[in-house]
């Protein structure tokens, strides 16, 4: 998948990570994990992504419901078919980040921005104040930050139509 | 925040409302929340409705409410998941799955309240008391239109009655009304005078100069019309003086009682108030703020009333001295005022965009320059100077687009306009005189009075921006005014004189902020004069149970004994009184060493400052200072290190002669011998004290009567220090030996924490009296 260079020195730290075996759901749909030298499965598991933004494909920890980390999943792809399916839909089922396909209003109003937009999980309106509200991952894609701190992302700039191009320019 | 406590169906839409009121009377709801986000990860729109005994469950689909009853009988487990920009409410049941509801984070707190609620219904069978109001936090929207209030702001400027609040700035100004009033009389009288100068330009023109027909120039008829002239001047010279004198003077008087009264207010709220707001943002309410609302108070009302009445009586001099050319004259005005508006409008959108791109070159220098020793040490200077290169070219692109777009053009269109009204003037004027059908010094005067009209009209135009922007102050010191404090004294509060020091803490649960519980049901009592300590790992509630010892908050659930009586039946300045805190990082204002420890007991004697100096083992190094006693501290002044702030701290609190005292022990490790003499003072201090240690230090653990371990909120452990040090499994136990490990690593005597879990270890920053 990618290249996993790492310093000698460093390595013996990531070495000792147990191995996903299996993951399967619980009766009540919960996740449960099958972890090399452990007898028994850990039952109810939480998936987190290191890096939601930056990688969202790859790199998931495996923790108890209290938080601590059991396993490091940096590929998908050593998973069978059925474990990667359920690692897959749990981590779409708990994260909400939708993907801004076009704006429909802008408006600036006493600091604060608010804005009407399409997205793959259907239209919303939010509102956003002050610069750190808008993180730039790469020159064309972005994250929204709103009031609540929701997020909202913006895959590609240039893959926006010239309204919403026009509304969203002064922050590219 | 409140509201949606007592009258949980408030936010609910009214078809729903409507539908739930045949069969579940409003009284009976415990709870509602919304919930946004159906099973497919789609946005939807959704309510939970929460009774003593079900919980109703409503998704709008296609104009109709999709409805699903739960009884709370059959629900055996209620609990909330953390997702990625959501939360999941799970209920099952033996190992089944009964339903799950997804909200976005905008209704995580009424998602927390609602499961909170579902809980005690599970556990006791009824719901209970929920989260106390808190009216001075910040709310993050407003009530009345759902709008997002901004930062700066206390109340939605949307929905703010700006004539009302203006009314309500005036209102402060009543005491000195006589001084408005004089100080508008003078300036009428002056708008007459200086409408007059003008007009005299005709007879002086026509008669003095004998420029109309059949006239000869008359030296005397100039000298009379000169000599009015400069009476007028003169007595306007006096009005001015006046004039300012009286309206400055009432600014002045205004904004002071305004100040004074937001700033006493200010104190009066609690500690809520201050955790949800920038400390930047209340010291400009009270200086910038009111300045504001001074120079509105001072000039712009009168200006205003100024400009319009001018406008009006140049208005009226010009048709009466000439009708047919006055119309003519007047021409440009309208373009003027169409250039104002639409230039207006560009330069504001332009300046914000410039705004925005100033702001993200300022983040990269306020960023970078406290963190140089860091850019230094990794030898990174480049790349911050690429990147503020880059952002600061960004800037410049920006600023050039403003400069040549309508910066530049702007002024001088304005001052081409009011030019155009003068070759009007000469124009058709000029054109009457050669016919005869006018005069000399009608023309001059009609000069003389255009030059009157540039500034009225400029002012009229921006008259809206003065007007919003002297609201918006007001309103933001009138919401502060308009707050009331959380924590406040009870009418007929119990005296807190004589209290013994007997703390007991009854199954006490708290949240900051309505979401995440940081406290779960803690329970303890002290005697009075034990000591109790204190332990666990960071984030584990220590610092939020003295908060709420100190009442700086009030307890979501359960309560808080202080000699058999409820703290929130104390008067709060008075328990506050009896209550004597240590800090870890004790703040030292700027004043002496003596004003410091003598803070709270601002009339101790010289000898009871000593005394309490030397108890805590404080007089030796301040003796040492270059002022001794008198030493300037605090901002800008002598520099202390930790080791002997913490030792002023421990004086102010000897000298305060608190019943209870709460101890927030450092965790940065000092040399052995300061601390061997804090120890010493530590131990004057509590003796015959209860006190309540978050305790770091292995002296202050063994000396404790008790020990209470929290972890996560919860109290894992409560003993002696000998019988939990030998408890097999212990979580104090592990804390216990990961300190002594880390001590014999470190070679450190006593200062690395066991129960912080945060080994200061900062090599930058050693022992001694810093920078």
């Amino acid at each position: 998948m990618m290249d996993r260079q790492i310093d000698d020195n460093l390595a013996e730290y990531l070495g000792d990570s147990p191995r996903v075996i299996r993951i399967e759901r619980g009766q009540a749909g919960q996740v449960v994990a099958h972890l090399s030298g452990a007898d028994e499965p850990a039952t109810d598991v939480k998936l987190v992504r290191y890096f939601p933004w930056s990688m969202p494909e790859g790199y998931v920890s495996i923790r108890t419901a209290d938080g601590k980390e059991l396993a490091m999943l940096t590929d998908l792809d050593v998973l069978d078919d059925a474990s990667r399916e359920v690692v897959e839909s749990e981590l779409r089922d708990k994260a909400f980040n939708p993907k801004i396909i076009r704006i429909l209003e802008y408006s600036h109003e006493f600091g604060i921005t608010s804005i009407k937009a399409e997205t793959d999980r259907g239209e919303v309106i939010f509102q956003f104040r002050g610069r750190h509200a808008i993180r730039l991952l790469s020159p064309t894609r972005a994250i929204f930050r709103d009031v609540d701190s929701n997020t909202y992302e913006l895959p590609d700039f240039n893959a926006l139509d010239a309204t919403s191009q026009r509304y969203l320019q002064r922050y590219f | 925040m409140g509201s949606d406590n007592d009258r949980p169906l408030d936010h609910l839409p009214e078809d729903l409302v409507g539908q739930l009121s045949p069969e579940v009377p409003a009284g009976d709801v415990v709870a509602a929340a919304p919930y946004d986000i159906d099973a497919d990860g789609m946005y939807t729109e959704g309510y939970l409705v929460l009774t003593a005994d079900r919980l109703g469950c409503f998704q709008r689909n296609n104009g109709q409410w999709d409805t699903r009853w739960l009884g709370a009988a059959t629900i055996g487990r209620a609990s909330v998941i953390d997702g990625l920009g959501m939360k999941v409410l799970r209920l099952t049941r033996d190992e089944e799955l009964l339903a799950e509801y997804r909200f976005t984070l905008r209704h995580a707190k009424s998602a927390a309240r609602i499961h909170r609620q579902l809980e005690r219904i599970i556990g006791d069978g009824e719901p209970g008391q929920d989260e106390p109001d808190r009216p001075d936090e910040k709310k993050l929207r407003c009530d009345k239109c759902g709008r997002v209030i901004p930062a700066w702001s206390e109340m939605c400027p949307a929905c703010m009655n700006r004539r009302k609040i203006l009314f309500r700035i005036l209102d402060f100004g009543r005491p000195y009304i006589g001084r408005a009033i004089g100080a508008f009389a003078v300036a009428l009288v002056m708008t007459g005078m200086g409408v007059a100068q003008p007009w005299l330009l005709r007879p002086l023109i026509n008669q003095g100069f004998g420029a109309a027909d059949g006239a000869v120039p008359d030296y005397g008829v100039v000298l009379m019309f000169v000599g009015i002239m400069a009476g007028l001047m003169a007595l306007r010279l006096g009005g001015q003086i006046l004039q300012l004198r009286l309206s400055l003077g009432f600014g002045t008087l205004v904004s002071r009682s305004i100040r004074q009264k937001l700033y006493t207010h200010m104190h009066k709220l609690s500690l809520s108030f201050f955790a949800t707001r920038q400390t930047g943002a209340l010291v400009s309410r009270i200086t910038q703020d009111t300045e504001r609302l001074w120079r509105f108070v001072s000039s712009t009302v009168i200006e205003m009333i100024l400009a319009v009445l001018t406008l009006v009586a140049v208005g009226v001099c010009l048709f009466v001295m000439d009708w047919r050319l006055a119309c003519f004259t007047l021409l440009p005005i309208p373009l003027m005022m169409f250039l104002m508006i639409f230039f207006h409008k560009r330069l504001r959108r332009a300046f914000r965009q410039m705004w925005f791109r100033w702001e993200q070159m300022t983040a990269v220098v306020a960023d970078a320059l406290p963190g140089v020793r860091v850019i230094k040490a990794f030898s990174q200077e480049q790349r911050e100077v690429d990147r503020f290169q880059q952002r600061s070219t960004a800037l410049f692109n920006e600023e050039r687009r403003y400069i040549s777009g309508a910066r530049s053009v702007f002024a001088p269109l304005m001052l081409f306009a009011s030019g155009l009204g003068s070759i009007i003037v000469w124009l058709v004027g000029g054109w009457w005189l050669c016919q005869g059908q006018t005069d000399v010094g009608t023309l001059m005067a009609f000069q003389g009075f255009l030059a009157m009209f540039l500034r009225p009209i400029h002012e009229i135009a921006h008259m809206d921006e003065m007007f919003n922007r002297a609201a918006t102050s007001a309103h933001r010191i009138f919401e502060v005014l308009d707050t009331e404090p959380a924590i406040f004294s009870r009418t007929g509060a119990t005296k807190a004189d004589d209290i013994k020091g007997r703390i007991e803490l009854q199954n006490v649960s708290f949240s900051y902020d309505g979401i995440r519980k940081v406290l779960h049901g803690v329970s303890f009592k002290v005697e009075p004069g034990q000591m109790i300590g204190l332990a666990g790992p960071s984030g584990g509630g220590k610092t939020t149970l003295v908060n709420l010892i100190c009442r700086f908050y009030d307890t979501l659930e359960g309560r808080i004994l202080v000699d058999g009586v409820d703290v929130r039946d104390y008067d709060v300045a008075d328990v506050r009184r009896k209550i004597g805190v240590v800090l870890q990082e004790p703040f030292l204002f700027h004043g002496t060493v003596a004003e410091n420890i003598a803070y709270g007991k601002p009339t101790a004697t010289m000898d009871e400052i000593i005394a309490a100096a030397r108890a805590a083992n404080a007089n030796d190094f301040i003796l040492d200072f270059p002022d001794a006693y008198d030493t300037i501290v605090g901002e800008r002044g002598q520099s202390l290190s930790g080791g002997e702030r913490q030792r002023i701290s421990i004086a102010r609190a000897i000298l305060n002669d608190p019943a209870v005292l709460i101890l927030d022990e450092a965790t940065s490790s000092v040399d052995t011998e300061t601390e061997k003499l804090i120890q010493e003072a530590l131990e004057r201090l509590t003796a015959d004290r209860t006190t309540v240690a978050i305790a770091h230090r292995l002296s202050t653990l063994r000396r404790s009567d008790r020990l209470i371990v929290l972890d996560k909120g919860i109290v894992m452990e409560e003993g002696t220090h000998d019988e939990l040090e030998n408890k097999p499994g212990g979580l104090y136990a592990r804390l216990l030996s990961m300190q002594r490990e880390a001590q014999s690593a470190i070679g450190l005597a006593g200062g690395v924490t066991p129960a912080g879990g945060k080994p200061e270890v900062e090599p930058a920053h050693g022992p001694g009296r810093g920078h």
